[in-house]
């Protein structure tokens, strides 16, 4: 176990060097940065000292070793916008965030799974159909589009709920409904379909057959089974709910978390703080990826971590 | 069952259409893979009955007509401004009119005529991606699969890393080194995207280099290219396929979140997601203005996501055995009882 857990970490490691890599390629080598972050009315030697101070007159190679250097040793550079560290800004802002696609993604579990569950017993039944139909919207709603219909009807149309930023437990739920909306159908859909198949099993059969309730059959033991590909899902909403859909909720939403740091960071051409904000969520997603591999191990005992 | 004495005339009926319908799908589909013959033969027949695919075909047709006839339906020059015309609600309001359907925008251009002139975005980004995307991502998947070895270790750690880091994030910041333009976006989303068709494509090669007939034809001295593009590649039709469609209803929501946000289509060009975007300044005003291009992408998405599911079911050989054994038994059993 222990060894897993380090073998996995030195994997994920090597998927935030890779990301590290990536960043650098398309800031260093195909953009430039002297470009994208001055100002148009910038002089060329106000560019020629902003190159120097950067360090990007050195040659490719020597800018590389530096920067991982620098990165090694946890120095993300100074934001341009912010005046201040980059890894400060970020890690103010990170709390926001969990706080909020912890919530979602809770939320898309407790209502996904029942759903799911209920949703197999009677397959082309109506709460079936209203799962297909539910899961389907959320595959194809927009959620910057969800987000600002949920405000015009909550917020301009009943008054009832603040359009944006965060303070009270009001503030929280509409960009926590529209974070969750989309992952609550795909979990319900996958809990739905590996649960069709679980009931279809011999054992649910003998369970049955013995007089076992049939709460006990379907929560227990078929759901058990069933709950390592909702398992994998739900991992990889959370990961992409932090890598992606926070950037679009929380812009809307004006939730000042890393997402909406990003964007406000790309509206700054504070290419510094990106990558600050890319490294952090790169690490975060490793850790959920290790997390994940552990409790499938607690899930079902006949996976062997090695 | 009681449908039982209407049902065997009508049968009969029915098989000599489908025979007839094979025979011209014969003519038309001469020379073409099997897989793709077998799938149109039945499929075009089935998509009557799958109401949902049918649905989803019925959408993307419209999109791809109002994207290539979109001068001739478009009302109004999607960039021409009127000023007093600005935040007409749509024709059904009280000063709504006829002239503006779906009313006009903050600068009063025409949404509809720009919702028309949108498709064409959504559909070229999402076409030239998945085509970027689908060929780089399926070579890459052939290779890795068919050599094995070190060149499959490489690049399958590429597509780990790259898949394990996933979402908008990376898009952005690449997005904003290199400055936003349509090829920009192309570009990044194809580098974002390729890794699903190299695994799948892997997968399958894998599976079926075993199996005898790759054998023999390597045995009796096929060039490794001729036994990767002639036996091994038409396996591929039906995942990859499905996978395409899939892909592109992803790419069209991943363009209209960049656009969104502002590191996707520039105006003057327009897109759906660039119109949302324009429309968050007056939600208190103008509903219409975000409600319609969220609509269009909405209807658009499900529309593909249904076409994927039948077309995954249509285009796979094994599937579509499968259903015919079942509409065999159900028809014996039928004319049994």
């Amino acid at each position: 176990m222990g060894r897993f857990v380090v073998r996995r970490i030195g994997q994920g490691l090597l998927v935030v060097v890779g990301v590290t890599i990536m960043v650098f390629i398309f800031t260093r080598m195909v953009g430039d940065p002297a470009k994208t972050m001055l100002p148009l009315s910038a002089s060329p030697e106000e560019r020629a000292a902003f190159r120097h101070e950067l360090g990007l007159d050195q040659p490719l190679a020597q800018q590389f070793a530096d920067y991982i250097g620098d990165l090694a040793s946890g120095d993300f550079g100074t934001s341009v916008w912010q005046r201040r560290p980059a890894i400060e800004a970020v890690l103010d802002a990170l709390p926001n965030t969990l706080q909020l696609v912890l919530l979602a993604i809770a939320i898309a579990v407790l209502f996904g799974v029942p759903l799911g569950v209920l949703a197999a017993l009677r397959p082309g039944g109506a709460l079936d159909r209203t799962a297909v139909v539910l899961s389907l919207a959320g595959l194809s709603i927009p959620q910057f589009w969800l987000g600002l219909l949920l405000i015009i009807a909550f917020s301009v149309t009943l008054n009832a709920l603040p359009t944006a930023g965060m303070g009270t437990p009001a503030h929280l739920i509409l960009p926590t409904l529209t974070l969750a909306f989309p992952a609550l159908g795909r979990i319900a859909m996958i809990v739905r379909s590996s649960m069709i198949d679980e009931l279809n099993q011999q054992y649910v059969k003998t369970a049955k057959a013995k007089g076992m309730p049939r709460a006990r059959v379907v929560g227990i033991h078929a759901l058990r089974n069933a709950s390592i590909p909702a398992l994998t899902l739900t991992g990889w909403e959370l990961i992409r709910a932090l890598a992606g859909y926070s950037v679009v909720v929380e812009t809307v939403f004006a939730w000042p978390g890393i997402g909406f740091l990003a964007d406000q960071a790309l509206n700054n051409q504070d290419l510094i703080l990106l990558q600050a904000i890319v490294f952090v969520v790169a690490v975060m997603v490793v850790v959920i990826n290790v997390v994940i591999d552990v409790l499938y191990r607690a899930v079902d005992p006949r996976i062997k971590l090695v | 069952m009681a449908t039982v004495k209407g049902r065997e005339p009508d049968l009969g009926k029915r098989r000599r259409r489908e025979t007839e319908h094979a025979a011209q799908h014969q003519m038309f589909l001469r020379g073409r893979p099997y897989e793709v013959i077998r799938a149109a033969r039945g499929a075009l027949g089935e998509l009557w009955s799958d109401k949902a695919g049918l649905f989803g075909v019925g959408v993307l047709v419209l999109l791809v007509l109002t994207a290539v006839f979109a001068p001739l339906l478009a009302p109004h020059d999607p960039a021409a401004q009127s000023l007093q015309n600005r935040l007409k609600p749509p024709f059904w309001a009280a000063e709504g009119s006829l002239e503006y359907p779906l009313g006009a925008d903050g600068l009063g251009r025409d949404v509809l005529s720009r919702m028309i002139y949108g498709s064409r975005v959504s559909l070229l980004v999402g076409a030239s991606v998945v085509l970027i995307a689908g060929t780089f991502g399926t070579l890459m998947g052939l290779i890795a699969g068919y050599r094995g070895g070190r060149t499959d270790s490489i690049i399958m750690r590429v597509v780990d890393t790259q898949v394990a880091f996933p979402g908008l994030l990376l898009v952005l910041i690449i997005l904003a080194a290199i400055g936003p333009s349509m090829t920009t976006i192309i570009v990044v989303l194809a580098i974002n995207g390729w890794m699903v068709y190299a695994r799948i494509t892997r997968g399958v090669v894998l599976s079926v280099k075993e199996t005898p007939y790759v054998e023999a034809a390597e045995i009796v001295g096929c060039p490794s290219k001729r036994v990767v593009l002639r036996h091994i590649l038409p396996n591929l039709t039906s995942p990859l396929l499905t996978l395409a469609v899939l892909e592109f209803a992803r790419i069209i929501l991943a363009e209209a979140a960049l656009s969104f946000l502002g590191v996707g289509i520039q105006p003057p060009q327009v897109s759906w997601g660039l119109m949302v975007a324009q429309g968050r300044d007056y939600l208190f005003n103008g509903w219409w203005i975000i409600t319609w291009p969220g609509l269009a992408i909405a209807f658009t998405v499900l529309g593909i996501n249904l076409f994927a599911s039948w077309l995954r079911v249509a285009a796979d050989p094994q599937e579509r055995e499968k259903r015919f054994a079942r509409t065999a038994t159900e028809m014996r059993q039928g004319s049994v009882t």
